[in-house]
C-alpha cells in the first residue's frame, strides 16, 4: 500500500498548508473539468491540484457527475430519438397508407392514387412536425 | 488575499479586489487570488490598454446578447465590466507573466467566453425579472436532478435547491449591494457546469454543517469502481504497518519511502494529477478520458507530446486504453527514478534495491509493478479491466 499511502498523505499534508484564500472557487473548478482552460490557466490549475486535496477531490466529484450526467443525456436523447422517429413515421405513414382497418381497402386502389398522394403530402409535413 | 497599493491600482481594480474579499467572507470560500502578478506597473498599465482596445469587440458581442434577450436591461458597462474581470482572472491571476497579454490574446480570451450564460447570469444578478424566468425555465430541472441525485432523500434535496437559489438571489447585503452568486461567474466555462458545482457545494455544505460525512463518502455517482478500492486512509496504513513489520525491512523502509516520494515529485505536474485522480480520487479511467476529450486540452497535449517522441499523435476521442497508456508511462518514470535514487543517492546494492522494489510494489499487485523493465501494456490492461469488471 505504499504507492497510496505515499500520494495519500502527500496530498494531505501539502493541502494543510495551503492558505483558505488559495483554494479555487467554483468558477474555475467548473471551466478546468470542462476543458475551457487555455494551456497558462491550465497550468496553474493542475499545479494547485496537485498539492491541495480538497480541491481535487472537489473536482474528482465533478468530473464524475459531468460524466455520468452527460451519459444519461446521452442515453435520454437515444431513448427519445425513436420515440420521435416512431411518431413522424407513424404520422408520415398515415397520410400515405390509410390506417390498418382500411388497408385491404387500400389493397384494391389505383395505384396511381398511390403515386399522387406523396406528392401531395410534403408542403404541409414541415408544419405537422413543428 | 495580497494587499495592493492603492497608488499602483486604479479605482476600479481596487473595487474588484474589494468584491472579491467581500465574497470571500460571504461566502465563506476561498477564491483563487487573482491579484497582478505583473512585475511592473508598466505592464500593468498595458494590460488596461489592451484591454481597452478590445471594447469594440466587446460592445459587438453584448449587442448581440442583447439583441436576442432585450428585455434583460444591460448596458455595454455592465457587459465589459465583467468581461474584465474575467480576463483579470483568469489572464492575469492564473497566469504569472512579466509581460501585458496581447490585444490578440484578450480579442481570443474574450472570444471564448459562454458570452449567452454570462450575459443571462448578468441580468439575473442584477434582479432582472425575465433573466429569472428563462434562468429557472432552462436550468430549475436541472438544478433538481442533481440535488435529488446527490442528496440522500428529498426533504434534503429541497434544502439544497433553496439554498442554492437563495445563494444565487443573494441574501445577504453588503454596502448596500445585494450579494448574489451570480456575481462569481465568469463565463469562463458553462453556466450548467458552473451550477453543478454550486450544487455540489450546497449539498457538501448540508451535509459538512450535520456531521454526517458518511453521507458524502456513499454517493452512489462514484459506480461500484471506487468502492471496490482499497480505502487508503484506513487499511492501507494498516498494512503498511504489516509490512515494516519485521527489523529487516524496517531498515528499508525509510529509504524506500525517501526514494519513492523522490520519484513521484520527479513527476510533471499533469501526471501527477493522473495518479492522484486514479489512485488516491478513485476516478475511473473513462472518467479521466472525459476531461481530456476536446483535441485542444491542454492536459492532453502534454501527454500527447510524450508520445510523439515514439510514434503519432492521438486526435480522435480518448479511449480508456490511452489513459491507462499514459498511467503505464507515469509508473515507468516513477520506476526509474526510484531505482536510480536507490543506486546512486543512496549507494544500495541490486539485491538491496530488489528489497525496496519489493517494498513499494506490495500495494500494486493488481495494477502495475516497478519493475526495470515495465511490463507490457496488455498485461497490465487486462488486470485493470479484471478489476473494474469486477466490481
Amino acid at each position: 500500500m505504499m504507492v497510496h499511502c505515499r500520494l495519500n498523505s502527500l496530498a494531505g499534508v501539502k493541502t494543510e498548508s495551503i492558505p483558505v484564500a488559495s483554494h479555487l472557487d467554483e468558477d474555475a473548478m467548473s471551466a478546468f473539468v470542462e476543458g475551457q482552460l487555455s494551456e497558462n490557466e491550465t497550468r496553474s490549475i493542475v499545479s494547485h491540484l496537485t498539492s491541495c486535496g480538497s480541491c481535487r477531490e472537489f473536482t474528482a466529484r465533478l468530473i464524475r457527475l459531468e460524466s455520468m450526467f452527460t451519459a444519461d443525456e446521452e442515453s435520454m436523447i437515444v431513448d427519445d430519438a425513436p420515440s420521435r422517429l416512431h411518431q413522424f413515421l407513424e404520422r408520415f405513414a398515415s397520410q400515405i397508407i390509410p390506417s390498418s382497418g382500411e388497408d385491404t381497402v387500400f389493397a384494391y386502389q389505383n395505384p396511381d392514387e398511390n403515386v399522387e398522394k406523396p406528392a401531395e403530402t410534403p408542403p404541409d409535413k414541415p408544419k405537422d412536425q413543428s | 488575499m495580497q494587499t495592493l497599493s492603492n497608488d499602483r491600482l486604479r479605482s476600479e481594480w481596487a473595487a474588484s479586489q474589494l468584491l472579491a474579499k467581500a465574497l470571500c467572507q460571504y461566502y465563506g470560500q476561498a477564491l483563487i487570488n487573482t491579484a497582478t502578478r505583473f512585475s511592473t506597473s508598466l505592464s500593468e498599465s498595458q494590460y488596461r490598454t489592451n484591454l481597452g482596445s478590445c471594447g469594440p469587440d466587446i460592445d459587438a458581442i453584448q449587442s448581440s446578447c442583447a439583441a436576442s434577450c432585450p428585455e434583460f436591461g444591460l448596458t455595454a458597462a455592465d457587459f465589459r465590466e465583467a468581461i474584465g474581470a474575467a480576463a483579470d482572472k483568469y489572464l492575469i491571476g492564473f497566469a504569472p507573466r512579466e509581460e501585458a497579454p496581447s490585444v490578440e490574446e484578450i480579442r481570443d480570451f474574450v472570444g471564448e467566453l459562454q458570452h449567452s450564460d454570462l450575459y443571462l447570469a448578468l441580468a439575473c444578478e442584477r434582479g432582472n425579472d425575465h433573466a429569472w424566468q428563462q434562468f429557472d425555465r432552462d436550468y430549475r430541472p436541472f438544478i433538481e436532478r442533481l440535488a435529488r441525485h446527490m442528496a440522500r432523500n428529498g426533504s434534503d434535496a429541497d434544502e439544497v435547491i433553496d439554498s442554492v437559489y437563495a445563494e444565487l438571489f443573494g441574501t445577504k447585503i453588503v454596502d448596500g449591494v445585494r450579494q448574489s452568486k451570480f456575481k462569481s461567474y465568469t463565463g469562463r466555462g458553462t453556466l450548467r457546469g458552473w451550477l453543478r458545482a454550486v450544487v455540489t457545494n450546497a449539498v457538501v455544505d448540508l451535509y459538512r454543517g450535520r456531521q454526517s460525512e458518511i453521507s458524502l463518502e456513499n454517493w452512489s455517482e462514484s459506480g461500484g469502481e471506487t468502492r471496490e478500492r482499497p480505502s487508503f486512509t484506513t487499511s492501507a496504513h494498516r498494512a503498511e504497518e504489516t509490512m515494516v513489520a519485521t527489523v529487516t525491512r524496517e531498515r528499508y523502509r525509510s529509504v524506500t519511502v525517501s526514494a519513492l516520494d523522490e520519484a513521484l515529485a520527479s513527476l510533471d505536474d499533469h501526471e501527477k494529477l493522473l495518479l492522484l485522480y486514479y489512485h488516491v480520487d478513485g476516478l475511473k479511467l473513462r472518467e479521466i478520458a472525459r476531461i481530456v476529450e476536446e483535441p485542444a486540452s491542454p492536459i492532453r497535449r502534454w501527454f500527447q507530446r510524450r508520445t510523439k517522441r515514439g510514434g503519432k499523435a492521438e486526435s480522435g476521442r480518448v479511449h480508456e486504453s490511452t489513459v491507462m497508456r499514459w498511467l503505464e508511462k507515469a509508473y515507468r518514470k516513477v520506476s526509474d527514478h526510484f531505482q536510480t535514487c536507490l543506486g546512486k543517492k543512496h549507494g544500495l546494492t541490486a539485491a538491496e534495491i530488489e528489497i525496496c522494489r519489493g517494498l513499494a510494489t506490495e500495494d500494486l499487485g493488481q495494477s502495475v509493478e516497478l519493475r526495470a523493465e515495465t511490463e507490457s501494456f496488455e498485461r497490465v490492461e487486462a488486470r485493470r479491466s479484471q478489476v473494474e469488471g469486477a466490481s
